[in-house]
């Protein structure tokens, strides 16, 4: 009995020690692709918009990528995972969608002549159905007191499998919603 | 006239004869006759003449006192003599015919005058009225007109409902007409009359419990005193009894069934009761049946008394009936090696064994038994207070076996040393320890120690003044200067830093690589969570990913 179990634990220890363990996939929102060189004019100044509030659901928080299982149910994995917390790529790649004639700004001081972005985002994640969803809700406030509260949603086909392509897929959720804050703030002005 | 005179015409008187008695006489024999239908009207109308036996003739007139059924006179008293042995008055009385019909053997008469003691107060309305005969009948028995009245007014009116028992009792204390008979503090009856039995040399009382109280008293009824306040102290500790407040201030009884015995049949004739001393005694006197057996003690008694009980492991199953009451055959305390033979009682009934002979019989095999083997009786200290033993029957290992000896018709339990003998040897050896101890030695030993401890005392004083006049010589303002100084330097650094945000940032980035670090750990964790053997089996590749949409998907 007493060989028997050394012998298990042998035969359990070299299993573990000749298991090739699953590498890990990492991914970024916001990748060097998308930094392009643009050339502004002297005169032309980006519209300051300050971020003031950026809030994002818990399990967008989480290091690993969500992927919607069912009509109530997410899981999310262990082996995708983000390369940098989600709401700092979030805020890169938002910035990068609004350029070059928008520049978000994240300190917290405020300034009376700056245009403010209250964000939400409720949801960004791929669906069961083949979808990747983008659901959020901001504010815009302009200097001038005028405020625009919005909700945007867009659900964007997956055209192959992985979450390879569900990230790049996100990537053009959010440059849809940049876009959208673009049209909302170019009314407001 | 003359005889020359013509005669007339003359009538020859007609004689006759005289009425032989005269009509006047019927006056009066009409008086006599109604004379003596008055004389009989009156004799067939008036009662009887009755005799009366009285102790002494205070506040008896003749012609004046009554003779009442409650409250109602129904007749008076005509004469009052002296009776020839000068031992009491008799007092003759007429009695209203209506009234005839009660005097019979059954009729009672007493004289009512104001009476005041502990147990009652009655009568005072004849201190203005004066005193009368009071008679109480109930018309049953045979005709009687010579009757001796009662020495006091009697308790219970007869017919009264209830039920009339005969107590009994040979100890110290007495009883009187009108003492009550207490239940649980109220009074359901009271002592009527009592009379000594010389032969018996008992008191025996006649008593009446009332109804509907007298359902209560049944064949296994116990009574016993409840005179007055009880004090006992015994092995058992200080014991205060006390009955109602009429028992505090004359003496009384009480009844109970004992505990565990059931009521029995009511009792409905005149019976006979024993007064016990005590609720215990009557308590204990429900077993019936008991093994009497004799200790030999040679050791002093003093603390035992009769009713201590005798116990076998803490239970108690008997008690000590007497101590040093056999007959002289036994021997004298003037002999040395005289034993004072104490003997106890052990109940069946106590050890649940029946209060039977079948019962009693088990018992004394038993212990018949036992004291072979090693049964040993001990007088143990029940309380220290009053010193009061009790008898302790115990195994005792040490003791050998042998045969049971008798004396009298008793069975011998062995004795072993008592209680106190063993303390007072216990005691013995400690002081003679005592005795045995160096204490010359330990003295002079501890007045070297306390010489020592006196020079270890100097020293810590001389330490004491080095120590204070090595704090006199250390300058207190100047290491209070440089304190002062240095706590300043470390606050204008504090500033310093506070104002250039050094310390904020230095946290800010902590915090920030403190959350990258988890957020690092977060899948490891979930993984574990997960699959937790995954740390040795590997882990396989997730199937879960996002799926491309199909054309099934299509809305």
């Amino acid at each position: 009995m007493y060989r028997l179990s050394i012998a298990i634990f042998l035969v359990a220890l070299l299993n573990g020690c000749s298991s090739q363990s699953v590498s890990l996939q990492y991914y970024l929102l916001h990748t060097p692709n998308d930094s392009v060189s643009v050339s502004l004019p002297p005169d032309a100044q980006p519209l300051l918009i300050r971020l003031t509030n950026l809030s994002v659901s818990d399990y967008l928080m989480q290091r690993g990528l969500a992927v919607q299982t069912a009509e109530n149910a997410l899981h999310i994995s262990t082996q995708h995972i983000w390369a940098e917390p989600f709401e700092a790529g979030f805020k890169k790649k938002l910035t990068h969608a609004l350029g070059p004639d928008y520049k978000l700004i994240y300190t917290n001081t405020k300034k009376d002549d700056e245009y403010m972005l209250d964000l939400s985002l409720l949801h960004l994640v791929a669906t069961y159905q083949g979808d990747a969803v983008l659901d959020a809700r901001y504010t815009l406030s302009s200097p001038t007191g005028s405020t625009v509260n919005k909700a945007f949603q867009v659900k964007l086909d997956l055209d192959s499998d992985g979450y390879g392509h569900a990230v790049s897929v996100y990537r053009q959720a959010i440059v849809l919603l940049a876009d959208d804050i673009k049209t909302q703030l170019s009314a407001m002005q | 006239m003359s005889s020359t005179e013509q005669p007339r015409n003359t009538e020859t008187a007609k004689v006759s004869a005289a009425a032989p008695v005269s009509r006047v006489w019927f006056i009066p024999l009409i008086a006599i006759v109604i004379g003596a239908w008055i004389i009989f009207t009156q004799w067939s109308n008036q009662g009887p003449l009755i005799t009366i036996e009285l102790l002494g003739a205070a506040g008896i007139e003749e012609n004046k006192t009554p003779i009442k059924v409650r409250d109602l006179a129904i007749g008076q008293v005509t004469k009052i003599t002296l009776k020839e042995d000068l031992d009491g008055v008799i007092v003759t009385a007429r009695i209203d015919k209506e009234a005839e019909h009660l005097l019979t053997e059954n009729s009672k008469f007493w004289v009512v005058s104001p009476r005041i003691s502990f147990s009652e107060v009655s009568g005072l309305s004849t201190l203005l009225s004066g005193s009368y005969i009071a008679m109480n009948a109930n018309g049953n028995g045979r005709p009687q007109t010579n009757f001796k009245a009662l020495p006091r007014p009697p308790v219970t009116p007869p017919g009264t409902p209830g039920l009339h028992i005969t107590l009994t009792s040979d100890r110290d204390f007495a009883y009187k007409e009108g003492d009550p008979i207490v239940y649980k503090g109220h009074k359901v009856g009271e002592f009527e009359e009592s009379f000594f039995n010389q032969y018996e040399r008992a008191m025996y009382y006649t008593a009446f419990v009332e109804a509907p109280y007298h359902r209560l008293i049944t064949e296994n009824t116990r009574f016993w005193d409840a005179s007055g306040v009880k004090v006992r102290l015994r092995a058992s500790g200080i014991e205060v009894d006390t009955g109602s407040v009429e028992t505090l201030l004359s003496n009384g009884v009480t009844f109970d069934v004992p505990e565990g015995s059931t009521p029995g049949v009511p009792i409905t004739d005149k019976a006979y009761f024993e007064i016990f001393e005590s609720e215990e005694m009557a308590q204990s006197e429900s077993y019936r049946l008991s093994a009497e057996y004799v200790l030999l003690i040679d050791e002093s008694v003093r603390g035992l008394n009769i009713g201590a009980p005798v116990e076998y492991r803490g239970l108690r199953v008997g008690e000590v009936v007497s101590i040093n009451q056999l007959p002289l055959e036994m021997g004298s305390l003037l002999e040395a090696d005289y034993k004072i033979p104490v003997v106890i009682n052990v109940y069946p009934g106590k050890v649940r064994q029946g209060d039977t002979p079948a019962g009693l019989a088990r018992v004394r095999e038993q212990i018949r038994e036992w004291i072979k083997q090693d049964l040993r009786a001990t007088l143990r200290i029940g309380n220290l207070l009053t010193g009061a033993l009790y008898v302790d029957l115990n195994h005792d290992e040490e003791a050998a076996s042998s045969e049971v000896a008798r004396i009298l018709d008793y069975e011998i339990i062995p004795t072993s040393s008592t209680e106190l003998t063993q303390i007072t040897q216990k005691a013995e050896a400690l002081l003679d320890k005592i005795n045995a101890l160096p204490l010359e030695q330990l003295s002079d030993d501890m007045v070297s120690a306390v010489n020592q401890m006196g020079v270890a005392a100097e020293s810590v004083r001389q330490s004491s003044t080095n120590f204070d006049a090595l704090i006199a010589d250390v300058d207190m303002k100047s290491i209070n200067s440089e304190l002062v100084k240095s706590l300043q330097q470390v606050s204008n650094m504090l500033e310093t830093l506070t104002n250039t945000g050094l310390i904020d940032k230095e946290a800010q980035q902590s915090l920030d690589e403190l959350q990258e670090t988890m957020r690092q750990i977060q899948p490891l964790l979930q993984r574990l969570n997960q699959t937790p053997n995954s740390l040795i089996f590997g882990r396989q590749h997730e199937p879960i990913e996002p799926k491309a949409k199909t054309v099934s998907q299509e809305p």
